[in-house]
This record gives C-alpha cells, sequence and structure tokens, in this order.
C-alpha cells in the first residue's frame, strides 16, 4: 500500500519539479492530496526530502575542481579547496563525466585517457568521459567511437549510450549511437551490454569477439560476424566505407554522416539500387561521379547537396 | 487550523524524528516488511490528531501513536504470539536516546547526503547530480544524457525515493537521529 502511495507521491514531486507545471497540474495533485491523509503525509515526506538534496548544490564548486578550468582562478581555486577539505577527495570525483571530445562533421580524431585506454572518435561524435580512481566512464551523446580498454578488473570500464549500458570486460569494440539505437561491434575480447531502463526486462547481454549488438528502445539483436565483416564495420577508422551490396539509400545515410554537402537520391525505385565497393568518407565528389558513370544516373550538383535521380 | 501551517508544523518537526521513529518500530515490530506501513500510519495519525491542535510535545506524541498503532495491528490479528504482546505492555517511549540531538553544522549534512547519494542507483544519481548539483533543469538534463524529459522525470521519481530511504539508513547507521531539525532551521535563517 505504502509502496504504491509513494511512487505516486514520487511521481508527483518530479512532475512538479519540471518546468511545464501547470495550475491545472496544481489542481490534480490537490485534489490527489485531499482524497487522503496518507497520500499528504507520503508528499511532505519525499518533497521535503528532494528539498534537502538541494544542499548538494555546495558541490558544485568542487567539481569546478575536475576538468575544467576555472575563469575567475584566484577566488575558485580558494573556494574548491574549502569544498574539496569538507568533502574529501574520495567521493569528490564520484559525479558526471564533464571531460568532454568532439569532432565536427567529416573530424576523426583519437583521445588517449589518463588510465592508459584510447578512444577514438569518428564524425559528428561526442563523448564525455571520467576518469577516477574507482571508476572510468564514458558517455557515448553523439556519434560513433571506437575503444581500446586497459583492462582492470577492479575498475570496470563503461560505456554510456542511449539507456544501454556497456561494460568492458578487457577488450577493443566500437560503440555507434543514432538516438535511440545502439550498435555495439566488437573486435577483441568481450562486452557485456545491458538496459539500463529495464534493468530486470532481461538479462544482459554478453557479447564476445565478432558479435554485433543492436539494440534499439527495448529489443536486442545479436549477430555473429566474420572477421571480415567485422573489419569493415570499422572501415572508418581508415577513413573508409564499405559496401557489400546495400542499397543506395543506406550508403547514402553512411556518407552523409561525413560530409557537410549531403547526397540526396530523387526517386524510391533508384534507392534500391544495390551499391557494393570501398570509397573514401570524404570524398563524396568521387562517389557520385561512380554512380553517374557506372549506372548512367543523373548527378547535380549545388554548394550545399549533390542530387543523384535516374 | 490551516492546511498549511500543518504542513509546514508536521515537515518542520515530525519527519525530523523519522530515524527515531523507525528504530522504535523496527526494534519493536518483527515483520520488517510491514515498517514503512506502519511509519506512513504513524504519520497520518499524528497529522490527523494534529487537526484538532497542535501538542506542544512533539516526541512523546508520535511515540504514544506508534505504540498504539502496534498495539491494535495485534489485536486485529488472529493468532498473537504472547511474547509479542509482553513486549507491546513493556515497551516505553525511549526516552533516554530520543533527547540525544546535536547541531549538525551544513558540512555534516553535506557528508551524508552525498553517502545517501551513494546508494541511489547509478542512473537515478546521475539525474540527481545533474539537477541538483550542476543546477540543470529537467530538460538539460535530458539534452545532456541524451534521454527524453520522461526518462528523466521517471529516474527523478525513482531517485527520489531511494534517496528517502538512504538518507533514513544513513541518518540511523549515524546515529544522528533528530539532527535535522537543526539543519534545517538554520538553513531557513541563512
Amino acid at each position: 500500500m505504502t509502496d504504491d502511495i509513494e511512487n505516486r507521491a514520487a511521481q508527483w514531486i518530479a512532475r512538479e519539479d519540471r518546468s511545464s507545471w501547470s495550475a491545472a497540474d496544481q489542481a490534480v495533485l490537490d485534489a490527489w492530496l485531499e482524497e487522503s491523509t496518507l497520500h499528504r503525509v507520503a508528499y511532505l515526506r519525499l518533497s521535503s526530502t528532494w528539498k534537502r538534496a538541494d544542499r548538494l548544490a555546495a558541490l558544485r564548486l568542487a567539481t569546478l575542481a575536475v576538468g575544467e578550468r576555472p575563469r575567475r582562478r584566484s577566488f575558485l581555486t580558494a573556494a574548491c579547496l574549502v569544498a574539496a577539505a569538507i568533502i574529501g577527495t574520495s567521493t569528490l570525483y564520484a559525479l558526471w563525466p564533464r571531460d568532454v571530445y568532439e569532432t565536427a562533421i567529416g573530424g576523426h580524431r583519437t583521445v588517449d585517457l589518463a588510465d592508459g585506454s584510447t578512444i577514438e572518435l569518428n564524425t559528428d561524435t561526442r563523448v564525455r568521459t571520467l576518469v577516477t580512481d574507482t571508476e572510468r566512464k564514458v558517455v557515448l551523446e553523439q556519434g560513433e567511437a571506437y575503444f581500446q580498454v586497459k583492462h582492470d578488473a577492479f575498475r570496470p570500464f563503461v560505456v554510456l549510450a542511449g539507456n544501454r549500458r556497456i561494460t568492458d570486460l578487457g577488450t577493443k569494440f566500437s560503440v555507434r549511437r543514432d538516438g535511440d539505437r545502439v550498435e555495439v561491434t566488437v573486435s577483441e575480447g568481450r562486452v557485456r551490454v545491458d538496459n539500463i531502463d529495464r534493468p530486470n526486462a532481461a538479462p544482459p547481454v554478453l557479447a564476445r569477439k565478432d558479435v554485433q549488438v543492436l539494440a534499439s528502445a527495448n529489443s536486442t539483436l545479436v549477430t555473429e560476424r566474420t572477421p571480415t565483416q567485422i573489419g569493415d564495420a570499422l572501415g572508418w577508422r581508415k577513413g573508409i566505407l564499405i559496401f557489400h551490396q546495400e542499397p543506395l539509400s543506406e550508403a547514402v545515410a553512411e556518407f552523409n554522416r561525413y560530409n557537410a554537402k549531403k547526397l540526396v537520391v530523387v526517386g524510391a525505385s533508384l534507392s534500391q539500387t544495390r551499391i557494393g565497393g570501398s570509397f573514401e568518407v570524404s570524398n563524396v565528389e568521387a562517389f557520385a561521379r561512380l554512380l553517374r558513370d557506372g549506372f548512367g544516373f543523373k548527378i547535380e550538383e549545388t554548394d550545399s547537396e549533390i542530387r543523384i535521380s535516374e | 487550523m490551516q492546511k498549511r501551517d500543518l504542513d509546514h508544523w508536521f515537515v518542520s518537526k515530525v519527519l525530523p524524528l523519522e530515524p527515531l521513529l523507525v528504530r522504535f518500530l523496527r526494534r519493536n515490530w518483527r515483520d520488517v516488511s510491514e515498517i514503512s506501513d506502519l511509519r506512513q500510519e504513524v504519520y497520518a495519525r499524528t497529522y490527523e490528531s494534529a487537526v484538532g491542535g497542535i501538542p506542544a510535545q512533539v516526541k512523546p506524541f508520535i511515540f504514544k501513536i506508534a505504540r498504539n498503532l502496534m498495539i491494535d495491528h495485534l489485536r486485529r490479528r488472529q493468532v498473537v504470539s504472547i511474547d509479542s504482546i509482553a513486549d507491546l505492555e513493556a515497551l516505553n517511549v525511549p526516552t533516554e536516546e530520543v533527547d540525544v540531538e546535536r547541531q549538525v553544522s551544513a558540512r555534516e549534512e553535506l557528508r551524508m547526503l552525498q553517502q545517501a547519494l551513494n546508494n541511489v542507483p547509478s542512473r537515478a544519481r546521475d539525474v540527481i547530480v545533474l539537477r541538483k548539483v550542476e543546477g540543470l533543469s529537467q530538460r538539460e538534463v535530458a539534452e545532456r544524457m541524451g534521454i527524453t524529459e520522461d526518462t528523466v522525470e521517471r529516474q527523478l521519481s525513482n531517485g527520489i525515493r531511494f534517496l528517502a530511504e538512504a538518507l533514513l539508513d544513513t541518518d540511523i547507521a549515524t546515529g544522528r537521529a533528530g539532527i535535522a531539525i537543526r539543519a534545517r532551521k538554520k538553513a531557513e535563517e541563512e
């Protein structure tokens, strides 16, 4: 009984905390509170907890010491020292990853982390990292990255992408994220993939070498691959895209990840044309020429796009 | 008495006694799974009794309610074991420890919050950290984590419950029952 009421009360507090809270919402909440004193006391109790947590704001100064260079140095340095003295250093860092690394469209860079692991960022990618004595955490906010993890049993390496958590079990792997869709490609060792929104809905997936895991919302697909296919999926690391008789629409979507000048396919039948071969990611003009010369398609180029039609 | 005033009294005078109350219930009630139900019932009865007038002494008031509630529950059962009756007859409000109140500094309060936060599941904790430490709005938290606002709201509502339980455990474990009154009073003055 208490469980249900507390759930409802917590939901109300979380909703109230949103910026979209309206007078109508308030009226519904008031009615719920009037319904029963048990509702009211549960609400008062949890909202008092939530207010008590406001005090956590004091940690903000402390976290500035990690990764960010404060602009007003003298004042903030002093504040950091005070904050660090108050809360101690061990828990000080147990916070959200704040070191940001990113690439623009067409970009490609390798980041060396303090623990000896490396992250290779593909085009239009953004990650946040946190490496401390007790944890290693990377948030893949968008794009694709290849991880070469220095194994450390006491300090798991965790990648968060959408609602998936990928935990390294000593390995090399890549993670690609398109909104909710998360693709994990393992080229060495093993990783564990779990759904953090619904941890009990399904057991975590253990993926070893030459396996691809495709996760979207709450479904997970595990596919065996040949080493060649895995190599192809990681072709971007060498700056190439490899297609095996894929529909033109998909090949074009891949190219468009890397280039500001977008390819546009006109016509449904055209987009089903199968394409194979390997191409330089940045040489979209060469790809367009091949379509013209090889398939006889019409190519029109403007400043912002290349239109492909029959 | 206005509901608003009553709410304020409940939050500032009754809730800070939660660690004491829960420890009292745990000691005198065998079924651990029923403790939170009992706790909330004590709160509801306390609140309703205070509608007619706020008691001068809060602690004896809620302990009496807790004691009567446990006796009611036992009487309603078909089978009551002899030793639980005996226990309840001997059940007195533990006055000596009730008085162990001490001032808690802002720094101690912060440390306790942090400790409690470490016991919240990681995703909900991340949301709370971004919301409360970094001061982002729920929308900004959603953007930062690359999840929807509804997911943020859901994680946050999980997090609030976990945080409340974790804080209770921290308060009980550190023997700092009753401290929150002072901390909050101080916070209001600041």
